[in-house]
């Protein structure tokens, strides 16, 4: 196998209801490392259920998936491997309303061994990455929905994963928001080299990434 | 910021259940401080009663099943006296008299000659003839009498010749009065309740602990198989293997069950409801890389937190309710309030091994959560 694929997927098949309903149909991709990757297609087209398994989140009904050229899930069960290989950033952040901003983004590193103060300040280096040092003792409540996806990003890049899966992180905002957003995704693939997987109904947005694959009633349209 | 920061923070943003909670367990533990305390502090009152007056054996009619009901013969004294482990015996007789109603007082019947009463600080005299009486510093306030005074007892006459105080509260709380005289009252001509032993240790003052408990044991051995008949004990074991006080302690820690059952109840609710309520957070948290083992961790951690607060407030209601009972007039002069160190500890323990116990299956509930499902169906 490539030693720069960081993904590889193989003949990948999700089905529910007992095989009923099809999600995904014999995907095969690969994601090379430090690629700004997009899965697009319509919704129902099986992206986030792909995003998922790349994840490790679920299971797939049949084909292998590797990472860097090892079975992904047994790779991923190997302890704390999840956390410092696979970042995520939800559609909804998911983040936590009692925390305050900073205390979102050490929320990983509560896993690490890292003295207390490592862990604030590369918290407090990510915060200001996205463009949130000013507010990391503000309550999640006080932020626009633009400066909640910035802090579940830094939340996501925090334990410094080799890949960043975000699953339509501009789908709550509106237009302008969302090329910040996009704009912030790619400044952090240039400088940190993380890959960076991006699912996405949007055509528009086709000029950021180096490469994509499109899917379509769970197959693969175009790559 | 760690789990425990983590684990504040989940208490802190659900203020009025953990305060819920923490109030129920409070009042279970306090239910055990109170009912633990009482009788191990009357077990404690019943040991320094003898203590005080320099006893080492207690002899008692065999098979009896309290103390006020044992009747051995006065005949007895001299057998005791002419064995050489012996350096004293003192027989006494007993009886409970209610001055008020539920206000109980311990009598005590002593002859006029017994080692008993150097013990005592007498103000006034000791009781003279069959007409006389000396109180306990607590009963006299109890009674509100002081020397000279006349005091009826079950309808007889008798005249308070001196106020005494005594190391032991029990003792304090009491009325003495000749032997011959609670003989006549009880109906107990020729008898005693019980004989207190004071055998012959010398050097005692400079013998060691393990010494003086050896020569009591063989002292204890000897007169127990000279009077077979008769039941002799060393304090610790008669007190302990005494039946009412040993039916006490099997009935609190009964009680002290049933309390820890609701405690782990209490808990397990609060915590199985915080999970349920947190599915979507610590799906999150399993999804961006936590392992089981943290959540387990955030789950117990709070759990203890839980029962260690319940056990403080437990402390606290529990010696409260302690101190009102030992006021009390049905316990006054039976027993002093005590702050025992190892009841403290015991209850500590037992506050955070119930936390971890209550913890447990909202824990595994918490690991079950399958991340898929929070981010499907939020």
């Amino acid at each position: 196998m490539d030693n720069n694929i960081l993904i590889q997927t193989r003949e990948l098949s999700k089905y529910y209801a007992d095989g009923k309903v099809v999600a995904l149909d014999k995907v095969s991709f690969s994601i090379k490392k430090g690629e700004f990757f997009a899965i697009k297609g319509p919704s129902g087209s099986g992206k986030s259920t792909l995003l998922h398994l790349i994840g490790g989140l679920d299971q797939p009904t049949s084909g292998e998936m590797y990472f860097e050229g090892k079975d992904l899930n047994s790779f991923l069960k190997q302890s704390g491997s999840r956390l410092k290989n696979i970042g995520f950033v939800f559609q909804v952040f998911y983040l936590w309303p009692t925390l305050n901003v900073l205390q979102n983004v050490l929320l990983p590193l509560v896993e690490l061994r890292m003295s207390a103060k490592a862990k604030t300040q590369r918290a407090q280096e990510l915060l200001s990455t996205v463009g949130l040092s000013h507010k990391r003792q503000s309550a999640i409540s006080k932020l626009s929905v633009g400066e909640r996806q910035r802090v579940a990003i830094a939340r996501a890049l925090v334990a410094q994963p080799k890949l960043v899966l975000a699953d339509e992180p501009t789908g709550s905002l509106d237009s302008k928001n969302a090329e910040n957003i996009l704009q912030l995704f790619k400044k952090i693939n240039r400088e940190s080299g993380a890959t960076i997987v991006i699912v996405t109904h949007e055509r528009m947005l086709d000029s950021y990434f180096d490469r994509s694959i499109t899917l379509f009633d769970g197959k693969i349209k175009s790559s | 910021m760690n789990i425990l920061t983590i684990t504040f923070n989940n208490i802190w943003n659900r203020k009025i259940r953990s305060l819920l909670t923490v109030l129920g367990v409070g009042i279970s533990i306090a239910a055990f401080v109170a009912i633990i305390g009482l009788s191990e502090g009357l077990k404690a009152s019943f040991i320094s009663n003898f203590r005080s007056r320099g006893t080492d054996l207690v002899v008692v009619e065999k098979g009896i099943l309290d103390i006020l009901s044992s009747k051995v013969d006065l005949s007895y004294k001299d057998k005791f006296k002419a064995m050489p482990e012996v350096e004293a015996a003192a027989p006494i007789l007993l009886d409970l008299y209610s001055f008020k109603f539920k206000q109980f007082i311990v009598l005590y019947g002593w002859e006029p000659d017994s080692y008993l009463f150097k013990e005592l600080k007498v103000q006034g005299r000791l009781p003279k003839g069959d007409q006389e009486v000396i109180l306990g510093a607590l009963a006299a306030k109890r009674l509100n009498k002081t020397t000279g005074e006349q005091l009826n007892i079950k309808g007889k006459q008798y005249r308070v010749a001196g106020i005494f105080q005594s190391k032991s509260i029990i003792e304090d709380g009491a009325v003495i009065m000749s032997l011959e005289s609670l003989q006549k009252l009880k109906d107990a001509q020729g008898k005693v309740s019980l004989y207190n032993i004071k055998l012959s240790i010398p050097s005692r003052s400079k013998t060691s602990y393990a010494q003086i408990s050896e020569s009591i044991e063989r002292g204890e051995d000897e007169i127990a198989r000279a009077f077979p008949e008769l039941e002799v004990k060393n304090i610790q074991s008669f007190i302990s293997n005494n039946t009412p006080m040993y039916m006490i302690f099997n009935f609190t820690w009964a009680l002290s069950i049933v309390a820890f059952i609701i405690v782990i109840l209490g808990i397990v609710n609060t915590m199985a409801a915080s999970v349920l309520e947190r599915t979507q957070e610590i799906g999150i948290l399993l999804a961006i890389g936590w392992r089981n083992l943290s959540i387990v961790g955030m789950v117990l951690c709070e759990s203890m937190l839980l029962g260690l607060a319940g056990g403080l407030v437990g402390l606290g209601l529990g010696y409260l309710m302690m101190n009102i009972f030992v006021l009390s007039p049905q316990l006054a002069g039976l027993m002093a309030m005590t702050y025992d160190p190892a009841l403290i500890a015991k209850v500590m323990m037992i506050s955070l091994g119930l936390g971890v116990v209550s913890g447990v299956y909202p824990a595994l509930k918490a690991i079950s959560i399958e991340p898929m499902k929070v981010l499907r169906y939020g």
